[in-house]
């Protein structure tokens, strides 16, 4: 470390072909990062996105806004709990798989 | 004394020999040898020394190679521009990991919000059903003409249900009735025997809840039932492997009615029925820790 900093501070150049591949890997790692940060961030935006996506369809689930299917049979072990129809209403999203169902 | 030849001194007991053993410090100092015979001991101890330090020498200058490089400073440029791409390989690695655990964060979440779903929605599907329903049993004694009372065992029906349909909570309550109806008859309309008290407790079943066959898969859940000497029932609904455990208890409405009804001058239908309803007040869903 001493002698790096003894070489920044000396006043004596270096050969061309030196400088020249330490400007390219110096480049090549400004490169690098500047990718990694600039896909760091899309990565991040699309993350931000699909939360407030979810959280919205989540929401409407909670809610019961809208039905995926109504009638559908509900079986406790091949039985129905109850004399009545065993049948339900599922609400969620088919493209998240987030489901819940309330009875008919 | 120290001995030295061209390159090389040696201390012996402070005394100086210099490289020829004719030397006169080191003849005044050991009179009592030979001189020829002390010097001949010497030379065969330099030329030693000699082998040695061909070993030394060779190891000074290989330590005078690294000490050159270490003090160089050729390439140093090249050093510095690759610790520049290291550090940004580094931290371009720890920002790109950050960012991507967010989504593998999202993941997570919505598996265990899933699982919550399923095992929420299938309690409540419990409870609603619960409430709906209201199972009767009906015994019947009739005294003939000459005193003599048959009985007759009153069989279960759940309200609203077709004469053959059997239903889970209909097969569990007369499994528990079986217990009060095998109580002596006689017995049973004594004034003191506990109708409340309806029979067999029916330990923990587990079944599988299935919504819509294999189509919402996530959304199946295990159900432990068992239900009490009362009527009361105790679900407890979970995923396999999951960690959401929630816990309904239902406490089962117990009421009996007597009826006597004159046929007759002679005859006497005399009735008792039992109610059994699960009222919304006496169902408490709770979560538990354990199954």
């Amino acid at each position: 470390m001493k002698h790096l900093i003894e070489k920044l501070r000396t006043n004596s150049g270096d050969s061309i072909a030196e400088v020249l591949v330490a400007t390219l890997v110096s480049a090549l790692g400004a490169l690098l990062f500047a990718t990694m940060a600039m896909s760091s961030t899309k990565i991040a935006q699309i993350g931000i996105d699909k939360v407030a996506e979810y959280a919205e369809q989540e929401t409407a689930m909670e809610l019961q806004e809208s039905s995926m299917a109504t009638g559908v049979s509900i079986q406790l072990g091949g039985q129905n709990l109850t004399h009545s129809a065993g049948t339900v209403t599922i609400y969620g999203d088919s493209t998240e798989r987030l489901f819940s169902y309330a009875k008919d | 004394m120290y001995l030295r030849d061209d390159e090389h001194e040696v201390i012996f007991s402070g005394v100086q020999f210099e490289n020829s053993v004719q030397n006169s410090k080191f003849s005044d100092s050991f009179q009592i040898f030979d001189t020829m015979r002390f010097a001949k001991v010497c030379i065969h101890f330099l030329s030693c020394i000699r082998q040695d330090d061909t070993e030394t020498r060779k190891k000074r200058m290989k330590t005078a190679i690294l000490v050159k490089k270490l003090k160089n400073n050729d390439g140093a440029t090249l050093m510095l521009a690759l610790l520049f791409f290291i550090m940004c390989a580094v931290v371009g690695s720890i920002v790109l990991t950050s960012a991507s655990g967010v989504s593998g964060q999202l993941a997570t979440m919505k598996k265990d919000d899933q699982e919550y779903y399923a095992v929420s929605s299938a309690t409540r599907y419990i409870r609603d059903s619960l409430e709906d329903v209201e199972f009767t049993v009906t015994d019947v004694a009739t005294e003939g003409a000459d005193g003599t009372v048959t009985y007759t065992d009153g069989v279960l029906i759940e309200t609203g249900a077709a004469a053959d349909d059997s239903s889970l909570l209909k097969d569990m309550l007369s499994q528990c009735f079986d217990g009060y109806l095998s109580l002596e008859k006689e017995n049973r309309w004594k004034s003191n025997v506990d109708f409340y008290y309806l029979g067999n407790a029916i330990a923990g079943v587990e079944k599988k809840l299935t919504v819509g066959g294999d189509t919402y898969g996530e959304l199946d859940v295990i159900v432990k039932l068992s239900m009490n000497r009362y009527g009361g029932i105790l679900a407890k609904v979970y995923q396999q492997d999951g960690t959401y455990i929630l816990q309904l208890e239902a406490d089962a409405k117990v009421d009996t009615s007597e009826k006597t009804i004159t046929i007759g001058d002679h005859t006497y239908q005399t009735t008792r029925t039992i109610t059994i309803k699960y009222v919304a007040e006496n169902i408490r869903i709770r979560k538990v820790t354990t199954k």
